[in-house]
C-alpha cells in the first residue's frame, strides 16, 4: 500500500500542518506515487478547453509564453497559492479578489514554471511550492485531460532534479 | 527593558511548558492572561490544575474565547503591564497596530532572523544553514520583522521525530528561561533589512530532506 497516496488528501486538507513523514518508506512511496502519476498522464487524451473569463490563466500563460517575467505579479500569485492552495479566476492589480471561481488547473502548471524565475526566493521555497502544485494536480484524476502534458512532465522533471540537488548537497 | 514580565497563554502544550518554566525558576509573572477556548482537553486540564487548583500564580485573568478577540485586545491596552510573552492558539496572528505599538509582545521564533521569516523555518534553517536557532523578538506589524532581543543556537535533537513538536517547544522554553533571567540587560535591536520573501509551511518532502541533515 502506497502511504503517500493514502495521505496526500489529508496533507492538502490540513494544509500540510502536522504532516507525518517519518515512515521509512516515505521517499520510496512518494517516488512511486509520482511515477504512477506520470504513467497515468501518458494514457489520458488531452482537451484544450479554457474559460475566457479566466484572467489568471491568461495572465500566467502570457508571462510564460512571452518570457516577460513580471516579478512582482508572480510573487503575488506565489503568496496567494502558498496561503490558500488555490488561485481564483480574477484579481485586480492590488491582488484583490474579483472572482470566486477557481482558476483552471493549467494555471498552476504555468505558475510552477514561473516560480523558477523569481529572484526573492531560494531553491527550497521553489521546491516547496512545486511539490504542493504537483500534489494538487495529481489528486483530481478527472482534471488530467485538461493539462498540458509536455509542461507538466517537464515540471515533474524539475521537481525530481531539485530534490536530487538538495539531497546531494546534504 | 524593565524587569516585569507577564504571559498570555492558551490551551496548548507550549503554554503549559511556559508556565512550568516560571514554576521551575520560582519567578512569578506579573500577570497570567489565559485564553480558554475549551479545546485540547488534556492540556487544558493540566493548565487549570497549575493555575486554579495548585494556585500557582496570584495575578491572573481568564478569557473564555476561541480567538484573540477585540475584548482581550482592549483589556491588554488598558493594562499597565508592558512586557508579555505570547503563546497564542494555533494560527492566531496579531494584527492590531495599537497593541503592537504600545506593548512588548515577545515571541520565540525557531529560526535565525531576519534570514528565516515565516512558517516552519526550523526545517529551512536545517536545509540552508544546517543549524537550529531560535530568535526572540518583540512583535511588530511586519510578520517576524520586529526588534530582536537575542538569538540562541541549539544542538540537534537526539530523536529526529521530536523536531515536529517536542523539540520545538524545548528550544522556546530555553529561550524563555534566558529571557526571564536576563530581561533587564536585553536591548531590542532592529533586524537587518533583507530583500527576501517569507517561508511558508514546509511540504513533508522538504521536512524529510531537512531531518536527513540531522542524521547525516
Amino acid at each position: 500500500m502506497n502511504q503517500y497516496k493514502n495521505k496526500i488528501k489529508s496533507f492538502i486538507k490540513n494544509r500540510y500542518s502536522h504532516a507525518n513523514y517519518h515512515d521509512s518508506k516515505f521517499f520510496k512511496d512518494f517516488k512511486n506515487f509520482r511515477n504512477d502519476f506520470k504513467k497515468e498522464l501518458e494514457t489520458k487524451p488531452t482537451k484544450n478547453v479554457h474559460n475566457k473569463k479566466d484572467v489568471t490563466y491568461f495572465e500566467l500563460r502570457e508571462f510564460f509564453e512571452t518570457k516577460k517575467y513580471n516579478q512582482e505579479r508572480i510573487e503575488q500569485f506565489y503568496k496567494k497559492f502558498e496561503v490558500n492552495f488555490r488561485l481564483k479566476e480574477k484579481y485586480n492589480k492590488n491582488n484583490k479578489l474579483l472572482s470566486k471561481k477557481e482558476t483552471s488547473y493549467q494555471s498552476y502548471i504555468y505558475l510552477g514554471h514561473l516560480i523558477l524565475k523569481l529572484k526573492k526566493i531560494d531553491v527550497f521555497q521553489k521546491l516547496n511550492i512545486i511539490l504542493k502544485i504537483l500534489d494538487k494536480l495529481s489528486v483530481d484524476t478527472k482534471k488530467y485531460i485538461f493539462y498540458d502534458k509536455f509542461l507538466l512532465l517537464k515540471l515533474l522533471e524539475i521537481e525530481e532534479k531539485l530534490i536530487k540537488q538538495i539531497y546531494k548537497n546534504g | 527593558m524593565d524587569n516585569s514580565i507577564s504571559i498570555i497563554i492558551s490551551n496548548n502544550l507550549r503554554s503549559l511548558e511556559y508556565l512550568n518554566v516560571f514554576i521551575k525558576l520560582k519567578k512569578e509573572p506579573n500577570k497570567v492572561i489565559y485564553i480558554d477556548d475549551n479545546k485540547n482537553k488534556l492540556t487544558r486540564k493540566k493548565i487549570i490544575k497549575i493555575l486554579y487548583i495548585k494556585k500557582n500564580f496570584k495575578n491572573k485573568k481568564k478569557f473564555i474565547s476561541k480567538k484573540f478577540s477585540p475584548l482581550i485586545i482592549e483589556y491588554l491596552l488598558r493594562d499597565k503591564e508592558k512586557n508579555f510573552v505570547l503563546s497564542l492558539p494555533h494560527g492566531e496572528i496579531i494584527k492590531n497596530h495599537k497593541l503592537l505599538k504600545n506593548k512588548n509582545l515577545i515571541h520565540f521564533h525557531p529560526g535565525r532572523l531576519p534570514l528565516f521569516r515565516g512558517a516552519t523555518s526550523i526545517y529551512y534553517s536545517l536545509l540552508r544553514k544546517k543549524e537550529i536557532c531560535c530568535s526572540t523578538i518583540i512583535m511588530s506589524a511586519n510578520l517576524d520583522g520586529g526588534n530582536l532581543l537575542f538569538h540562541k543556537q541549539f544542538i540537534f535533537p537526539k530523536k529526529v521525530k521530536d523536531i515536529d513538536n517536542k523539540y520545538d517547544i524545548e528550544i522556546r522554553k530555553i529561550c524563555l528561561e534566558y529571557l526571564i533571567k536576563n530581561l533587564k540587560k536585553l536591548k531590542p535591536k532592529p533586524q537587518k533589512s533583507i530583500n527576501k520573501l517569507h517561508y511558508y509551511l514546509a511540504h513533508p518532502v522538504i521536512r524529510k530532506l531537512a531531518v536527513l541533515k540531522i542524521k547525516a
